[in-house]
């Protein structure tokens, strides 16, 4: 537990191709340190609650097909499918599909929008469009991401999850 | 979680400690770098996994997660954030056509 700790804490600082592209977008998307820090929040709840289920299944003895090397791929296609859709209907004057829950606040004018509605494809945002940048989505992006292994989450799904005492 | 907020969040404040750039456009250029890489991060995620399916990783010298990232900053990162910059500069009232 305290290695993977540790293992943990070392994998967030160091450049990794599962992480920090899509953090790195949303974060300077956002365009300031508390935005910034919501959507690693958000990306790494995600993470985290993919690698528990995933470790778990790893406990279960399920690794050996979870870490072919052919699932890496596939996570790059979907992954990459992802980024690139989103990426899209941001630059398309930033209106975006995005959940209402009770009541949505915009930061342009201060306004809660309260409406019936749960998911909704476009705002009016003036012309110019919203240039809020949509950091929940990240927690789609992390979940997904998740499932690409790399050093530390081998380590995790191969040594310590199955010799942990119980599920 | 914790280092990954932290590394985050200087990420978003970054853009801050351009001086020369107003509230509103270090907003449009964030969301349009953001935009950008994850467009184009994406696709080069998808040409990544298209190569690795096709096993071209075992032709690269060093590990092919190092070289996503160090192609994706490089190649992706650095012309979006240029990009943006130059598109909100270029946007200023009594700059058009310059």
């Amino acid at each position: 537990m305290t290695y993977s700790f540790l293992f943990g804490l070392l994998h967030g600082i160091l450049p990794d191709e599962h992480t920090w592209p899509i953090t790195f977008s949303y974060a300077i998307g956002g365009a300031s340190g508390r935005r910034g820090m919501l959507a690693g929040l958000y990306f790494s709840a995600a993470f985290t609650l993919q690698r528990m289920i995933v470790s778990e299944l790893a406990y279960l003895a399920l690794a050996p097909i979870l870490l072919r090397p052919l699932m890496n791929a596939i996570v790059y296609l979907v992954v990459g499918s992802v980024m690139a859709v989103a990426g899209a209907t941001v630059l398309r004057r930033s209106r975006y599909p995005h959940v209402h829950l009770f009541g949505h606040h915009h930061e342009a004018g201060g306004q809660m929008e309260a409406t019936g509605r749960v998911f909704s494809r476009r705002h009016d945002a003036g012309p110019s469009g919203s240039q809020e940048f949509p950091l929940r989505w990240t927690l789609v992006h992390g979940f997904i991401a998740g499932f690409g292994f790399g050093p530390f989450s081998i380590f995790v799904n191969t040594a310590a999850a199955p010799v942990m005492r119980s599920p | 979680m914790a280092t990954l907020a932290a590394v985050s969040a200087l990420f978003g404040a970054s853009l801050r400690w351009v001086h020369k750039l107003s509230e509103g456009e270090i907003r449009r250029v964030g969301s349009q770098t953001g935009g950008r890489t994850l467009f184009f991060g994406g696709l080069l995620f998808v040409l990544a996994g298209v190569s690795f399916l096709a096993g071209w990783d075992r032709l690269l010298p060093l590990d092919s997660g190092f070289v996503l990232m160090a192609l994706f900053l490089v190649i992706v990162v650095l012309p979006a954030l240029v990009y943006s910059v130059k598109e909100v500069l270029g946007a200023r009232p009594g700059t058009a056509g310059t």
